[in-house]
């Protein structure tokens, strides 16, 4: 099953999308802030990164602009998730390397279908 | 006393302002001697002619010598008028001096020679010279040759008749003596009074010039505190927002989910009708608190457009599907005239859905039973075509003054209204700033108790610069769904019109059907609309460059597979490619390259396979050494 890696510091927030994409039969892994992310990236080696944005001191961007930045974490694509739908956070996650962006609070069929189509994108790289 | 010498200045302005002339009266500089030139001529001859008068009665064959003096004096009276008619007024203050040293020396020749009482006036001269011309070196210079010139003359006189003539004994003068130093000594007193109230004045306008920058300074201070305070408040909505919107995620979030188990374990009904209650009421409050966001973001000016081309006729449908429950919610029945063909506009969708949305949602807020209609239309219009959506009710109507309030934040047309219908009044604010925002408007019709009219009008496109139009009509041009469509069309797109020019030309004469478009947000729209053979793409455009059209092409599952050329004044082949390009050439284009490419993409003559076969999925770059 695809595993995704869900970085988000609010716990409630992680637990309930986390529990939520369980039940569509992904395997989870968590982070809870950019720094951990990065790590967990390297070692989970997951199909797909969600990336909150408004992270604590190391913020969303940096954390993707990193994970793309290392040959072994750059192929894996991430999904941004902005609180704003912003032109600028979509010029933003597109110039860190994001594959795609939404906005929170999620909308699940839509974010569902955008995970769908990054993992086919993937695997079709 | 005082007082009343005080104010007797302030108190002959007027008559002073009808003898000064008006060419004296521009002339700020020139105002104030002018006027005490006034002043001097209106009342000094009194104070002279009591000398006169005076000298009358004790001259016991009063002569020539009296009435010279007399008419001199008198002529004193005629400088106002002669100032009012000619404004030449340096040259009658001139004059005005030398009549008065005419005056005095003649009044001291024949009343006591060099021991004459009103010698004195003598030293009024130049004091009167000063007041009447300023300080400048000039005039005072004139002056003083005068009075030289004058009392040269007088001694001269003296000389020549050796002795002074005696026409009222000397000792008979000592009264008209004392008299005529006081009067001489008032006289300077007047003026001197009266230069020290145009003083007064003159530091009490520097004063109130001072208090006035003071004030100007202060105001623009409030105006940056005030501009400060709306940023931060601002600001502050768009954080409170997002503060907000997190716990609102979990609410939502968690209540889906337990309708989602509800659902699949199958449980009590009363629990899933609660928790949808709690799910609905979250998204609510969540629609408000985006409401108050994008309200704050557009008074912030930070609200931005999406512009997309969009089939008109599919967002209607789609606004009729979502207001059609909330409608029937209140028994009312919803009603949509369209037209036919609506065809396609260019804008921000979502908040064209959003403006309408909220129309419609009043509608059914605020009618019961009754008719809510939506009409939908295309206005033709001289520079391009406006749509019109009008929301018609036959609900509880809004009075004649409520009606003027009511594009106003927070604004409900009665206090009571939020209580029994609820909302926030957020609604039609919003409404309003985003048909402004889109470039048009929102207007109102209404009647108390028979119902509303709210119509949105927007321009169709906000493009229109002519190329968009050219390229507009080239979209609208039918395109036969059978055949193999968009076969052997380029779609050019570059914010350059002399490079779609020249593709234009170059594209038409190899037999390619070459569209057009300079604005790259519409490029996404005309693709999906043309299918087209292959996409030649600019990097560096303003608005939405390149590579995001081509990520935005290649995230398209119909387009994915249509191929694109990146055209660019950098080489950047790595990232063309890597972003799913199938070429990348550099500006200036290589005539024999581009055919090279576009005949392997898009064989001319035969039918395209590209839109729809081989192509699709994993494009394979052609190596070409551009």
């Amino acid at each position: 099953m695809p595993k995704i890696l869900l970085v988000e510091d609010n716990e409630m927030n992680r637990d309930m999308l986390g529990r939520r994409l369980q039940r569509h039969g992904y395997t989870m892994c968590f982070a809870a802030d950019g720094p951990t992310g990065i790590a967990m990236a390297g070692a989970e080696k997951p199909d797909l990164i969600l990336m909150d944005i408004a992270l604590g001191e190391m913020d969303g961007w940096e954390a993707t602009r990193r994970i793309k930045a290392d040959p072994a974490t750059s192929r894996i694509p991430v999904i941004a998730l902005t609180a704003h739908a912003l032109a600028s956070d979509r010029d933003k996650s597109a110039e860190v390397g994001c594959a795609d962006f939404d906005t929170k609070p999620v909308d699940m069929p839509r974010l569902l279908g955008k995970i769908t189509a990054c993992l086919a994108n993937g695997q079709g790289r | 006393m005082r007082p009343r010498l005080r104010l007797s200045p302030s108190m002959i302005y007027p008559l002073l302002g009808w003898f000064m002339p008006p060419a004296l009266k521009a002339e700020r500089e020139m105002e104030q001697p002018a006027r005490m030139f006034l002043i001097s001529h209106i009342f000094g001859p009194f104070l002279g002619h009591t000398i006169t008068v005076y000298l009358y009665v004790l001259d016991p064959h009063p002569g020539y010598q009296l009435w010279v003096l007399a008419f001199s004096i008198t002529a004193f009276w005629a400088f106002p008028f002669a100032l009012k008619r000619t404004g030449a007024y340096t040259a009658l203050a001139l004059l005005s001096v030398q009549n008065l040293i005419f005056a005095v020396l003649w009044g001291a020749y024949h009343y006591g020679g060099v021991s004459s009482p009103f010698l004195p006036w003598l030293l009024v001269v130049p004091l009167l010279a000063f007041f009447y011309l300023g300080p400048a070196a000039r005039p005072r210079l004139i002056v003083l040759g005068m009075i030289v010139t004058n009392v040269t003359l007088f001694y001269v006189s003296y000389a020549l008749g050796h002795s002074f003539p005696e026409h009222v004994p000397l000792t008979a003068l000592t009264g008209i003596g004392i008299m005529s130093t006081l009067c001489a000594a008032v006289y300077v007193s007047m003026m001197a009074l009266s230069y020290a109230n145009i003083v007064a004045n003159q530091s009490e306008l520097e004063h109130e010039v001072q208090n006035h920058r003071t004030t100007a300074i202060k105001l623009r201070e409030a105006k940056e505190e005030a501009e400060a305070a709306n940023r931060a408040k601002s600001e502050f909505l768009a954080k409170m927002s997002h503060e907000l919107r997190t716990p609102l995620n979990a609410v939502i979030g968690y209540s889906d989910m337990l309708l989602e188990d509800l659902e699949i374990e199958g449980g009590e009904e009363q629990q899933a009708e609660d928790l949808r209650k709690i799910n609905g009421a979250g998204k609510h409050l969540l629609s408000l608190i985006t409401d108050v966001l994008d309200l704050s973001k557009i008074e912030a000016g930070k609200m931005e457009l999406f512009n997309e081309r969009f089939a008109f006729g599919s967002l209607v449908d789609d606004m009729v599907a979502m207001c059609r429950p909330l409608c029937a919610r209140n028994g009312n029945e919803l009603i949509v005239e369209r037209d036919r063909d609506l065809g396609t506009a260019e804008g921000d969708v979502t908040k064209l859905r959003q403006a309408v949305l909220n129309l419609l949602s009043n509608a059914a807020k605020f009618t019961r039973n009754g008719r809510i209609t939506l009409t939908v239309s295309r206005e033709p219009r001289a520079a391009g075509d406006w749509i019109r959506i009008a929301v018609r009710d036959t609900g509880i109507g809004i009075s004649r003054d409520n009606l003027r309030k009511l594009f106003q934040n927070f604004n409900q047309a009665e206090a009571s209204t939020s209580t029994k219908y609820g909302g926030t009044g957020l609604g039609l604010s919003l409404t309003q700033k985003l048909s402004r925002l889109m470039g048009g408007d929102v207007t109102v019709e209404s009647e108390l108790g028979r119902g509303s009219c709210f119509t949105i009008r927007l321009p169709a496109s906000l493009a229109d610069t002519v190329q968009q139009r050219a390229e507009v009509d080239r979209a609208a041009e039918p395109v036969p769904a059978d055949s193999a469509s968009g076969q052997n069309t380029i779609l050019v797109v570059d914010d350059d019109p002399a490079v779609l020019d020249l593709m234009q030309r170059m594209l038409t004469k190899e037999g390619f059907r070459p569209m057009l478009a300079d604005d790259p947000r519409a490029a996404l729209g005309l693709a999906l609309s043309a299918k087209p053979s292959v996409i030649i793409l600019d990097v560096l455009m303003p608005g939405m460059n390149g590579w995001e059209i081509l990520r935005a092409l290649k995230a398209d599952r119909e387009l994915e597979g249509c191929p694109v050329v990146m055209l660019t004044i950098v080489d950047d082949r790595r990232t063309a490619l890597a972003l799913g390009a199938v070429e990348h050439l550099v500006k200036p284009v290589d005539r024999d390259v581009l055919m090279r490419v576009l005949d392997r993409l898009c064989p001319r003559g035969k039918n395209d396979q590209s839109a729809t076969g081989e192509n699709r999925g994993s494009p394979k770059p052609m190596i070409a050494n551009a």
